[in-house]
């Protein structure tokens, strides 16, 4: 699988044409692992700050 | 007096509606942009260059209000700003009050910044292959490996765009940050305070 789309020229050329789509999911799971920790963040500090108060 | 007229007004009209504007149009465009990819096939080559002029010229509209009438003092990172960093081990941490924005609200505006621009500019180059009511194409313009460069960075810069979408998607919509979304929507904010007592 490569990250990115290369097509051949009228003259035989490799060209490069762009961002191979089958990566679309990494910016889904990039951003739900982003979001997993901050919510694991989130708990842990509501759960400090309902023991202190 | 309600609620919703407690409060300073935290965003103005017209940042309001620029933000609002540019959502509506980062959206048509990623939409535009994936759904052929993912199998939905449509006319969509104008719908997304207009799109992206409409997203081109709000950016145009939020730099001059920027730098004639709002200035980037708000939006500039200071050193307090990263004392937020403890919050990420500190439960307990208390974040400095007074701010507008804190650190992680400064980071993806930049961040977003630097997307948002890195998809309009090879954006903008993209549609000088098009034929538009503004200048006819011109494919001769640049190098193949060049406009291959071009278009991978606007790929490169859209996937991007839907991580930062999401994550702000999820940021907006958490029951914490209520206030700050009606803000947007409204031109009051109400703290929670506030409304609370």
């Amino acid at each position: 699988m490569e990250f990115l789309r290369y097509q051949k020229s009228v003259w035989g050329e490799k060209l490069l044409i762009g961002v191979s789509w089958d990566f679309l999911w990494v910016p889904f799971a990039a951003a739900a692992c982003v979001i997993a920790v901050h919510l694991m963040l989130r708990t842990r500090q509501r759960r400090v700050r309902r023991i202190n108060h | 007096m309600s609620a919703s007229e407690i409060g300073a007004p935290r965003h103005q009209t017209a940042e309001r509606l620029f933000h609002w504007l540019m959502a509506v149009a980062i959206l048509v465009c990623v939409f535009t942009a994936f759904l052929p990819i993912v199998g939905v096939d449509f006319e969509w080559v104008d719908i997304h260059w207009i799109a992206g002029f409409v997203l081109t010229a709000s950016i145009v509209f939020h730099l001059w209000r920027v730098f004639m009438v709002l200035g980037l003092s708000d939006m500039a990172l200071h050193r307090q700003d990263l004392t937020d960093l403890k919050g990420i081990s500190d439960p307990a941490f208390e974040p400095i009050p007074g701010r507008k924005y804190d650190l992680g609200q400064k980071l993806y505006h930049w961040g977003i910044a630097v997307v948002v621009l890195a998809t309009v500019v090879s954006g903008i180059l993209m549609t000088l292959k098009l034929d538009t009511p503004m200048w006819d194409r011109d494919p001769g313009l640049f190098s193949g490996q060049a406009w291959g460069l071009i278009y991978a960075g606007h790929g490169l810069a859209a996937l991007a765009l839907i991580f930062m979408f999401l994550l702000h998607l999820y940021f907006s919509l958490l029951p914490e940050h209520r206030d700050l979304l009606r803000a947007m929507i409204r031109s009051k904010y109400v703290s929670m305070d506030k409304r609370h007592s």
